[in-house]
């Protein structure tokens, strides 16, 4: 099990949707937030590596199983750690630095102009893969889909399950994209909102600082 | 086969299939292709944007604040994400309008060189003709960087070495300045044969093979007939394009990501179209090249044209932008923030409206 530090872009949401997630709801899978109660039965049905491959490869689509949409069924939370290699960038030429890519989540692949959310997280993840442990964030990575093209996912994704608690939640940044003058669109940070309870991941990993 | 002669018929060929399954795939908003176009635009627009926004803090010199707050002991990352940036946004671009991706593309090209990646080079020397690239006396500065063998790390590794290698077959002017660093190259790499290369993961083998069939032309025009080398490289790069194909197609299934224009392929990659670019470009036979490529590709997947329909696009549209393209690669730190270099307004215009389909913005 280590640390991983993660970024996680949110959209339609306000400034004081963020504050709240910041300092008491923390991220919620959207399941979580549409059924506002899930039992723990409920939670050990849906993580499973089906789930999770819906999660990740039919995310628009109508869930085989269940009434909706696997977007609205989801236990996952999708975030990014980034993927940032010299040797990789040498050999594909593109780097995937984790804000870059959070970003591009928070303005909805481009289309949403307005307030944006990063949020830096942390979560747990194994050393091995484990779908069903809850507390167990899994890093993806796709050996066997997209082999034509890359020899793994370039992204950096990490899935955290249920939710990220608040606690785990260093900060957010308030970002604005919109068009500027001449009609150019820019990407504006307004601010740095940190977590007064956030507990640093130092606290609960075998590390010992001197005293 | 569908022919991709024009970006309406590009478009159309990257749709999803009409009912194909559950969701919201097949639900078309407007003609064929326009949600592609749509993600297109503003995919192109975000990390143009994204780099613009790396550019506006070293120009106040701030520093690349969220860069060096992450990786404070790795330099190479900003310029990294400053060059990958316009990469990506050129070839989101391409599908939008060929001359926005130009401009993209060759400041992807002049901000991998100034990173000191031989892709930059492989990358102008690609898309632009010979023409444009001497226009602004910057070949010197373009190619200083990759002299010396040891000048940078990048020059170690087997792929970027292979890009300056493509280069110097495609172009006989500049294996005399890069001459102390592909020498003996050749077989180096024939070590590294099996090595992934660049976005689609071609084993390095296939791009050294493209390079000798380049390099020896005149020898297999002698033995194999005049003929002989148009379709000895029409095959390679027919090759390369059925792969990319493949892995489009395979990209496609996961139909949320298509439609956001986020799929990890990217739908026209610019290395490809680079090396049919080197390939085209490196005798008086464009047109008879491209006809056999073409030829070669008649009865397989449509979206195995894309890199030559992409470079058929950016060639027309080279004479019209040739001097911003010149600017650029003269004062790229200047390039991006100067009026005369503003992108079009391209939220209005979209390819239906255009005669014929294809073309820039009036």
């Amino acid at each position: 099990m280590f640390v991983q530090m993660c970024v996680k872009g949110v959209n339609y949401i306000t400034l004081d949707d963020a504050k709240d997630i910041l300092r008491k709801r923390g991220l919620v899978c959207t399941w979580g937030r549409l059924a506002r109660q899930i039992s723990s039965a409920e939670i050990d049905q849906r993580l499973t590596e089906q789930e999770l491959y819906l999660h990740l490869h039919a995310f628009d689509e109508k869930h085989p199983a269940r009434g909706g949409l696997v977007r609205n069924e989801t236990p996952f939370i999708s975030l990014t750690a980034g993927s940032v290699q010299r040797d990789a960038f040498l050999a594909q030429n593109v780097v995937h630095p984790a804000h870059e890519i959070a970003m591009d989540f928070a303005t909805d692949f481009g289309q949403r102009q307005g307030d944006c959310f990063v949020f830096r997280c942390w979560v747990f993840v194994g050393a091995q893969p484990n779908v069903a442990v809850r507390s167990q964030a899994e890093e993806v990575r796709e050996l066997h889909t997209y082999t034509k093209y890359s020899p793994v996912q370039p992204l950096g994704e990490i899935v955290a399950k249920i939710e990220v608690p608040a606690r785990q939640i260093e900060k957010f940044e308030h970002y604005q994209y919109v068009r500027g003058g001449q009609g150019k669109l820019q990407i504006r940070r307004l601010g740095i909102y940190d977590n007064p309870n956030y507990i640093d991941p130092h606290t609960v990993t075998n590390y010992r600082d001197h005293l | 086969m569908a022919r991709l002669d024009n970006r309406v018929s590009v478009l159309a060929a990257l749709d999803l299939p009409a009912g194909d399954g559950p969701g919201r795939g097949g639900t078309h908003r407007g003609p064929r292709g326009y949600e592609i176009w749509e993600s297109a635009l503003r995919q192109a627009e975000f990390y143009a944007t994204y780099a613009e926004m790396l550019e506006t803090r070293r120009r106040l010199r701030r520093g690349e604040e969220w860069v060096r707050e992450t990786y404070p002991d790795q330099d190479w990352v900003g310029p990294a994400t400053l060059a990958s940036s316009y990469l990506l946004a050129a070839q989101h671009a391409a599908l939008v309008d060929a001359r926005w991706a130009t401009r993209l593309a060759v400041r992807a090209g002049t901000a991998y060189v100034a990173a000191g990646l031989p892709f930059g080079l492989f990358l102008l020397t690609g898309l632009l003709d010979d023409r444009t690239l001497d226009a602004g006396a910057v070949l010197g500065d373009l190619v200083e960087p990759f002299r010396e063998p040891d000048a940078s790390d990048a020059l170690r590794h087997p792929v970027q070495l292979t890009y300056l290698l493509l280069a110097a077959a495609s172009r006989p002017w500049l294996r005399d300045p890069l001459r102390q660093t592909v020498s003996g190259a050749e077989q180096w790499l024939t070590a590294h044969s099996l090595h992934p290369i660049g976005a689609q993961g071609v084993p390095i083998g296939q791009y050294l093979e493209l390079a000798n069939a380049m390099r020896y032309d005149e020898e297999t025009a002698a033995a194999r007939g005049d003929d002989g080398p148009v379709r000895d490289i029409a095959g390679r790069l027919a090759g390369l394009y059925r792969t990319q194909a493949a892995g489009l197609r395979t990209a496609q299934r996961n139909r949320y990501l298509w439609r956001q224009g986020a799929s990890t392929v990217s739908i026209i990659d610019l290395e490809q179209v680079a090396i049919s670019g080197l390939a085209l470009r490196h005798r008086q036979w464009y047109r008879r090249l491209s006809a056999a490529i073409t030829a070669e590709l008649d009865r397989g997947d449509d979206l195995a044209q894309l890199s030559v329909w992409a470079m058929a696009s950016i060639d027309t549209e080279l004479t019209t932008i040739a001097p911003s393209v010149t600017d650029i690669m003269r004062e790229p730190d200047r390039a991006w923030r100067t009026e005369d270099f503003r992108e079009p307004d391209i939220a209005v215009v979209d390819p239906w409206h255009e005669i014929g389909g294809d073309g820039g913005h009036g």
